[in-house]
Order: C-alpha cells, then structure tokens, then sequence
C-alpha cells in the first residue's frame, strides 16, 4: 500500500542518499574554515589538499596555503612548511572558506517534509523540493572551492596566506600550524 | 531505519496544527540561518592600480612587501599623498593581531591589494522562491482544504499530438453501494492505426475501485457523429447545427457556447442561495421535419464538489457509521443521500413546439467538474422553426461548452470493445487486465497509481465514434481539516432541509467561489 506521505519520505530517502555523494567537501579540519563574512576580515591562506607524485607513486599534502612562487607550492601542513614543486602536483583543490551548505540541506529536508501538508500536490511539490534543494545544496558546496589544474598556479595564489609571494627573508621556521586539532 | 523514522516525522508534522507551526518556525529559522551562506568574490590589484579597487568591498587587505598584512575598514585611497588609509588590525607574518587602530600605508611598501565582496548565493535565492510557494500552498490548503482535491479516476487519451484528460469515471459513485456505470464520449481520441491507449490515472486521495472500462465504437458515417444520450442510446447525427442566438441573464453568451474549445459559459453563484436558477435562451437554424437533438458539452463547476465535501465534513468522526448505513441499505440514509445528490440538479432542457408551449425534453447530468463531457438530449417531434431551446440551471453549478442541434439519423448499436492489455509503468499488468475483464476481483487503485489501458479498434478510427464506459466506485480519504468542522446539527438540517442548507452555505461558498477553480486547477497537472 502506497501513500503520498510513504512517496515523499521515500523520495527524501532516495535524495538524501544521491545528495550527500554529489556536494563536495572542503576537507579541511573542522572550525579551520572562517565562513564567507569572516574571511574578508582575516589574511590566512585556504586550505589545500594536493595529490602529489610522479609517476605510480602519489601522496596527499593538507594544510595551509601559503604561497605559490618560482614553480613551487608552499603548503603548511602539521609537520611543518613544505615546498612543493608544482609540476609534481597532479591535481589540488583549495577551499577559501566554509560555505555552511549543510544549512541548507536542513532547510531543503524540512522543506521537502512540509510538502506532506500539500495533499495530493505533493506529488508535484515534493520533486521540485529535491531537484531545487539538491541543486543549490551542490552548488553551495563547491561555492567556496577552486581547483588545480582547471585554474593555473598563478591564478590560485590571490588565496595564498602570501598572495604576492613568500616575503624576503622569511624565517620559513618561524610559521606556525595554526589551530588545527 | 531512515525511511520509517522519515515517515513518522511526516506525518507527525502533516496531522497536527502544532506540527505544522513548528515546521514554518524550522523553515523560518532556516531561511534565517542560510544568510551566512554566501558568496565571495575576490580580487588582487598592484598597487599601481589602487584607484581601481572594488569600492564595494568592505575591506580592504593590504599585503605589505615585509609579508605583513592590514586588514582596513572604511579605507580610502589618497592619490595625492600615495598613501591608503582606513582603521583596523596589521596582521604579522603568522596572522597573528599586531596593532590596531588608524593606519596610513604609503603605496611604495605594498605588495598586493587585495579585495572581496560577499553576496547572498544564488542557491538561497533559488530554494528561498521554492520555500515561498510551498509556504504559500501550505496556507492555502490549511485555510481552504476543500479546494485541494481531485476527483474520481481520470482518462487520459491522445488527441493526436499529446496525452489530454476527455474523461472522468463514475464520480457520483462514492459508496461501493452507489457503484455505477458511466458513459462518456471521446470525440477528441485519435488512435494510432488501429489501437487507441488510455492512460488511467488516481489522481484524488481517494481509493478507486474500478471495474470496468470498455471502450464503445459506434459506427458512423462519413463526415457524421454519433451522440449518446444519458440512458446510453447512440444516435447518429448526419448534420451538427451551431446557434444562431443564445442569451442568459449576462446577456448574449453565443461566442462561448458556439464550439468546444477553450472558453466556457460560466456564471456566479447566488450570494444567498446556491440552489438560486437561470435561464439560458437558444435559438438554432433547422431544415427539413427530421428528428432533432440537443447536444450539450459541459461539466460541472466546484460547487457540487464542495457540497459534496462539506457534508463529509459536518459528518466529521461519524462519516464511517454514515456511509456504514449506506452500505446495510438503510432506507432513510438511501433517501437522504439521493436527495443531497438532486441539490443542484442537471441542465433541464426545454422546447418550444410548434403551438407555443414549451415543452420538457430531457436533461444533461453528468456529474463532475473535471473533465467535459458531450451529452444528447433528444427533442420531441414537430417543434417551433427555428429552433428554440431554453436551458434551466442552477446558477453557477455548470460550465458549459457547446450547445449544438444535431439533425438525427438512425440508432447504432456500438461495439463493446476491453481492453486487450493493460501497461503499469511499461510492464504487462495482467492481474490489472483480467479485473478490468471480470476475471477476478475489480481494480483497486490509491493515489498516484497509473495504468495505460491498450484497445483494438475493430475497423479504421475514422468509422467509429468512441465512448468510454467505466464502472465502479471510489472511497474518499477523509481530511483531518474537516474533522474540526463535525457538526452533525447541520448535517441533519442539510438532510431535513436541503433548500434552506443551500440559502445558509451561500456565504462560506462565495467566499472562495473566485478562487477555487484556478486553485483546483492550479494544484495539479491536469487540464481539462
């Protein structure tokens, strides 16, 4: 026996499930990110996650971005700044800030279970609800993220810590690791 | 484990008031909390080019070339004096809070400006638009519940180019002891070759029991029609005639009733008294003294649904016992339930004969507001020339499309034609099938069920009229915002006295009369 309401929990089942694989993560520590608002008001770099490796062999660097210069990639991950060659980086992403787009997947949850209020309609309702939630909740979640190689190295270094460069004479041990747990 | 405890929370947020303001307040806190998800947009500019910095920006960074950083609100470029002011923090190589306060940075000792501008994404404006018309739905069906509703099963048949509703079944049959036939005509089917489809669909929150659904051909001539008449005799008609004149109390209405299309004669209801008639004058060329018809192609407004909806209502915790009594034969609930049905009555069609009398003919009474249905109301012989009908009505009850005059030829016999197969989905339906064909028990849909019926003509399509005859019955889903109108004081009035009921629902109805039909409509992907 099939119901509108048992359709649209199902249809938020089904949802949930393609939802969560298609929104991307920044995969930075939790609480690392500022959100949008707060990140005008600070000057860290964003956060990096590289594969690097050439041929078979790869392994994945995390951590601050800290400037891009002179063909190398200066990340600063947990165990200390590590300069990266950017030909051996095969691809990165580097996130800027968190987009909070898990806010909206509350919103578009909560909206798809109203449309139990809408009766028979929600044969109509409760669809647009999870293309129009999945959509945004997507897009929001790729908001905040840029990618290597789909933008050059040159491009990426405004969400450096050191957009223009590591400044001259820079004790390199003098950088911290910044409240990561 | 999801799906249960989904569900659960569905219908704990559906059945309750309480539940339902708790889901706006979520919603609202919601939209409120998705301010923060933005957008942001960020440039770097030389110093060089400081007169051209994003002015929106609210701040401005100022990378220094000792790798420091300020950090300014309220900042300004001064040309003049090279220089960038504004008031907030210099950050130090580890981003850690040096100063604060008014700062004046020379353009000579920076490196790189940088700026950005937060805005709103576009995914909170999207689901924003989508959350106000849901809100607005979920007000409006709380408000006004009897206007968010189907009704009985609808047929869905290709006029050539797409699927379009030409049907609804038996939709005075809401007891399985007001099972019924009904009749209705196909005049815009177009079967490909030799076989026609009709998609069936649940569309109301109702449980629909079907029967039968057997479609009629009836042999036609050449360029000719066939119409039936409410007792299911089909005539042949060798000439359709249209008007030559029709008034009603708006005056002249013959543009909307001249041809089936898309503009309906319609009229308001009366502000005190829904049963309140009308009188509609035709008047049709004729030749020759052959025998004559009307042909009416109408339907029914909402108002028959809404009565229908609001006893159900007023009935509240108590329309199980009620329709129970239907079902053991109780007389006076038979009585009773045949009288609400006569409220508002079919369209009564009158004659004028050739002495000056007018003279009963007959009446169209489909029920149901959905689907427009063509009907034949045969005249007596040796009528005024020219024609002169009158159509008595009640007073915005119907929609009426076309009144033609049909010149009538012999009576036909049509072939009874079940359907061969029955598709849910794309797949065979075959315990579908053998229900549709008396083989087993009828079938049982609920909402949101479709079955496309598949037929095979017996000739070619252009020598056939079609008509689809279903059978059965259907049980409406009570909604649990007409539990708090129970009232069984006005359920009985409405029994004991149906004229005077009538006179009292007038206001509630004209209320909501202006709007309840672009709702009905609105609330489903259906047209008529």
């Amino acid at each position: 026996m099939r119901s509108p309401e048992r359709s649209s929990a199902l249809a938020v089942l089904v949802a949930i499930t393609l939802l969560f694989p298609g929104c991307a993560s920044t995969l930075a520590p939790g609480g690392w990110l500022p959100d949008a608002e707060q990140s005008t008001r600070e000057a860290n770099g964003g956060w990096i996650v590289a594969k690097v490796g050439l041929s078979g062999s790869s392994r994945e660097v995390c951590g601050e971005l800290i400037a891009i210069q002179h063909d190398s990639v200066f990340v600063l991950a947990k165990a200390g700044l590590e300069a990266i060659p950017a030909e051996h980086i095969r691809a990165a992403r580097i996130a800027s800030f968190n987009s909070h787009w898990g806010e909206l997947g509350a919103w578009w949850i909560l909206g798809t279970l109203s449309t139990a209020s809408h009766g028979i309609v929600l044969i109509l309702s409760a669809p647009v609800w999870i293309l129009g939630g999945t959509l945004s909740a997507v897009a929001a979640s790729y908001a905040p993220i840029v990618r290597y190689p789909d933008r050059s190295w040159s491009e990426l270094s405004i969400f450096a810590r050191f957009p223009p460069g590591l400044p001259l004479g820079l004790d390199r041990s003098a950088l911290r690791w910044q409240g990561a747990p | 484990m999801l799906l249960p405890t989904t569900w659960c929370v569905a219908r704990v947020i559906e059945s309750s008031p309480m539940g339902r303001c708790l889901l706006v307040l979520l919603a609202v806190l919601a939209c409120a909390s998705s301010g923060c998800i933005k957008n942001v947009t960020r440039h770097v500019l030389p110093p060089g080019q400081a007169e051209s910095l994003d002015r929106e920006s609210p701040f401005l960074k100022v990378h220094v070339l000792d790798g420091r950083a300020y950090v300014l609100s309220a900042w300004s470029v001064d040309t003049t004096a090279r220089m960038v002011r504004g008031r907030g923090d210099l950050f130090g190589l580890d981003r850690e809070p040096l100063l604060s306060g008014d700062f004046g940075v020379p353009l000579d000792s920076v490196a790189l400006f940088e700026t950005n501008v937060t805005r709103t994404h576009g995914s909170v404006m999207a689901l924003s638009i989508i959350t106000a018309g849901s809100l607005v739905l979920t007000l409006y069906c709380a408000a006004n519940p009897k206007a968010c509703f189907g009704s009985c099963p609808t047929f869905y048949v290709s006029d050539g180019t797409r699927d379009i509703l030409q049907a609804e079944g038996f939709s005075g049959s809401v007891a399985p002891s007001l099972e019924a036939t009904d009749l209705d005509a196909l005049p815009r089917a177009r079967a490909r070759g030799r076989e026609l489809r009709i998609v069936m669909r649940d569309e109301a929150l109702e449980t629909q029991i079907v029967r039968r659904a057997d479609l009629l051909a009836a042999p036609r001539a050449h360029g000719g029609r066939v119409f039936a008449t409410a007792a299911g005799e089909f005539f042949q008609a060798d000439r359709v005639r249209g008007l030559v004149w029709a008034t009603g109390p708006e005056g002249s209405c013959r543009e909307a009733l001249a041809s089936v299309d898309d503009i309906e004669r319609s009229s308001p209801a009366d502000s005190t008294d829904l049963g309140a008639r009308e009188t509609i004058e035709l008047r049709f060329e004729r030749s020759g003294a052959g025998r004559l018809g009307v042909v009416i192609a109408a339907r029914q407004s909402l108002m028959s649904t809404y009565l229908f909806y609001q006893a159900l209502a007023w009935m509240g915790r108590s329309a199980g016992e009620w329709f129970a009594a239907l079902e053991r034969g109780d007389a006076a609930i038979r009585t009773q339930a045949r009288a609400a049905d006569g409220l508002i009555g079919g369209i009564e069609v009158e004659v004028l004969d050739a002495s000056g009398a007018w003279v009963p003919a007959g009446q169209y009474a489909e029920l149901g507001p959905i689907a427009t249905d063509e009907q034949l109301i045969r005249l007596p012989q040796g009528g005024a020339d020219p024609a002169q009908v009158r159509l008595h009505l009640t007073r915005g009850a119907w929609r009426i499309n076309q009144v033609a005059l049909a010149e009538l030829g012999a009576k036909v016999d049509p072939v009874r034609i079940p359907p061969q197969r029955v598709l849910h989905g794309d797949a065979d339906a075959p315990v579908a099938l053998a229900a549709l064909l008396g083989a087993g028990d009828p079938l049982t849909t609920v909402p949101g069920d479709a079955y496309t019926l598949v037929y095979g003509l017996p000739g070619e399509a252009e020598e056939y009229e079609l008509f689809l005859e279903s059978r059965g019955y259907y049980l409406e889903w009570m909604r649990r915002e007409w539990l708090t109108e129970e009232d069984p004081g006005q359920l009985a009035r409405l029994f004991l006295d149906p004229r005077g009921s009538l006179r009292r629902m007038a206001p509630a109805f004209k209320r909501q009369e202006a709007t309840m039909e672009s709702a009905f409509w609105g609330s489903r992907y259906a047209q008529p």
